[in-house]
């Protein structure tokens, strides 16, 4: 009964949003005590609240496979389906990085292809710290733009299977995304003409040795 | 004969089934009804005896059995038995003055001629008089001096070495005459030998007069000294060691933390494998900027690279087929030529006699070129499954003919072999000479070897 989606939720990808979980993470989430107590008659307000507390992000850990809180979370947000502007309010704020992780994988999930490349592309600019939990039950350091990273190129990501989405340079060929803008561009090309001015001149040093 | 059969009639009792005569007749197969309590009509006289047994037992009624014959147990001879047969056949005289007889110790020697010979009694003799001349003895032997005890002893130990010797002579006597000459020799010799050894200690035994030793050339006062002399070289070895050992305690202690503060800089591997608890991972994000800063720019920079390759790449394969699908025949041709299809010539591997064929999987067997896959591919798919494993190993052509199969032992197994040792074929003969080179030729069957070039597509 406290496990069906919202009556009025939209279908995501062609089934129940709650699908993109599989069948066996979802009811293992199900089953867990985070989910009984504190993921019981939650709203998009009431979320963040929870999202606030939550001192780590990860997939399954352990022999048992034991989902972490923040998937709990994920799975709540498939099934109440909060709005767009909902979302895009948790991928802005700046205060709170694991609710902004939580917007950012949920869009991922649930956004068209070109609102994924759009809201999470600026996150590739936040380098803050935190703990991912690892299959052994530890935790490890990483960085939200690592995570946002693996986001766009994998198609795995803390136990759930991402939706394909297109490459980036197939939207840039039908047009429908720029060329990505980065701030570390204009360093990048410098670095890329030192380097090439540094082996062009090692060529000639090279030639000169040799005639 | 009474046995319990149950019979197959629908009836949920047991009935005797009485195999003496009378036997059962049609009325008895009857059903009968049970009533509890009521003994049922098949209930004999004997049985009601049997059952009679069983309910006086249950009251506590001795029980009246019939009388058997007493079996006779045979045990082993009784020495009392024995006895008794022979007191039997004793006279009464006979016995009466055995009664008389005073079963007492024998007196071997009195205690007073001892003690007037000035000897203590020996300990091991039973005397009557043992205890009383203990007592006297241990009361007498403060009061005389050491020296006359050490005389007594002395001449106790003489007496023992004589009579020793009186006992060897006897039974050397004796052996004399039963054995022969060599087992006497070394007899002899035995007590000789024995005997001297004990004069020698008895002979030290003896008294030397008290000397006067001075202090300095008595031994026990240098002893004395040199061990404390010793000790007190051991207290300050002591002191010395322990010295040492601080001062190597606390090297050791400055070097293990040094260890340690350099291990806690680096992060350990199983920390970098496992992760480390929730304390121990650190996110706060004000430590540090420029360091993080610094961090993520490497990062940055790379996915920048990684994604402009990218670009690159696939600009640079657009391209390509944009070119080709705009060739001539003439310039596709050039292009074929200058890149040829490169198909490495599959050397087929040689597998062993009658080896088995198994199939990796079709599944998990990932590509490494998914861009976005997670999971890498397997070292185990990189395994040589061409090589002989487990039963392949044994050379199977020692094995009867019979036994030269795969999976021997299933019905139905065996193998085909085209029928050469049935072929009757003289391939002398020219005609068939011809056939078989023709047939080479064309490579049987039909179609196995690919020798002509098939129209190639060009992917668009």
């Amino acid at each position: 009964m406290a496990n069906r989606t919202d009556k009025e939720a939209y279908t995501i990808h062609g089934t129940n949003p709650q699908n993109l979980v599989e069948y066996i993470v979802r009811n293992k989430i199900y089953q867990t005590v985070y989910w009984k107590e504190s993921c019981f008659a939650l709203t998009a307000e009431t979320l963040i609240d929870k999202a606030v507390d939550l001192k780590a992000a990860g997939g399954t850990y352990g022999g048992q496979d034991k989902p972490t809180n923040f998937m709990c979370l994920i799975l709540k947000m498939l099934q109440i389906q909060p709005d767009k502007e909902i979302i895009i309010e948790y991928i802005r704020n700046e205060d709170f990085k694991y609710v902004r992780l939580l917007g950012a994988f949920y869009m991922r999930l649930v956004g068209r292809p070109l609102e994924v490349y759009q809201y999470l592309e600026p996150l590739y600019n936040d380098y803050r710290k935190i703990r991912v939990m690892t299959k052994e039950g530890k935790y490890m350091v990483s960085h939200v733009d690592e995570l946002v990273d693996a986001m766009l190129n994998k198609d795995h990501l803390f136990d759930i299977a991402l939706p394909r989405i297109p490459t980036r340079y197939a939207l840039e060929k039908t047009g429908q995304l720029d060329k990505r803008v980065s701030v570390l561009d204009e360093e990048f090309d410098e670095a890329m003409l030192e380097q090439e001015t540094g082996t062009a001149a090692e060529r000639a040093a090279q030639a000169r040795r040799h005639c | 004969m009474l046995l319990l059969v149950q019979l197959s009639c629908p009836c949920w009792q047991v009935q005797l089934c009485n195999l003496t005569p009378p036997y059962p007749t049609l009325s008895s197969l009857q059903v009968r009804r049970y009533w509890a309590g009521k003994a049922p009509d098949w209930a004999t006289q004997e049985q009601q005896h049997l059952q009679d047994l069983s309910l006086a037992e249950g009251r506590g009624e001795p029980v009246r059995t019939e009388v058997a014959a007493p079996v006779v147990v045979q045990r082993k001879a009784d020495p009392r038995l024995a006895r008794l047969a022979a007191s039997r056949n004793e006279d009464v005289e006979e016995v009466r003055n055995r009664h008389r007889e005073v079963r007492a110790a024998e007196i071997v020697r009195r205690r007073a001629e001892e003690e007037a010979r000035g000897e203590v009694p020996r300990p091991d003799s039973e005397e009557d008089e043992d205890d009383v001349g203990a007592k006297q003895d241990q009361q007498r032997v403060p009061e005389e001096d050491e020296g006359e005890a050490d005389r007594r002893r002395q001449a106790v130990r003489e007496r023992l070495i004589q009579q020793q010797k009186a006992n060897e002579a006897a039974v050397q006597q004796q052996q004399q005459q039963q054995q022969g000459e060599d087992e006497e020799e070394e007899e002899e010799e035995e007590s000789e030998y024995e005997t001297d050894s004990e004069d020698e200690a008895y002979a030290g035994r003896r008294l030397l007069k008290p000397v006067f030793v001075p202090k300095e050339s008595r031994e026990t006062i240098a002893e004395r000294e040199r061990l404390e002399r010793e000790e007190q070289e051991a207290e300050l070895r002591e002191k010395q060691r322990q010295e040492e050992r601080k001062a190597e305690t606390r090297q050791i202690v400055a070097e293990h933390v040094a260890a340690e503060a350099q291990a806690a800089r680096q992060v350990p591997d199983e920390v970098q494998r496992n992760g480390a608890e929730l304390e121990e991972v650190n996110t706060d994000d004000e430590e540090d900027q420029v360091e993080a800063f610094e961090q993520w720019k490497v990062r940055e920079l790379s996915r920048i690279g990684r994604d402009r390759e990218e670009r690159e790449k696939q600009a640079a394969a657009a391209q390509e087929r944009e070119r080709l699908k705009h060739m001539t025949e003439e310039e596709r041709r050039e292009w074929e030529r200058a890149n040829p299809k490169i198909e490495k010539p599959k050397q087929k591997e040689k597998w062993t006699y009658l080896q088995k064929y198994w199939h990796k999987g079709a599944f998990f067997q990932e590509a490494e070129d998914d861009p976005r896959g997670t999971t890498g591919r397997d070292a185990i798919f990189d395994r040589d499954y061409s090589a002989p494993t487990g039963e392949d190993k044994f050379n199977k052509e020692i094995l009867p003919k019979v036994m030269q199969v795969r999976n021997f032992g299933r019905s139905g197994r065996t193998k085909w072999t085209h029928l050469l040792e049935e072929d009757t074929t003289n391939y002398d003969d020219q005609a068939i000479k011809a056939l078989s080179e023709k047939r080479r030729a064309i490579g049987a069957p039909g179609g196995a070897k690919e020798e002509f070039s098939k129209p190639k597509k060009f992917r668009t």
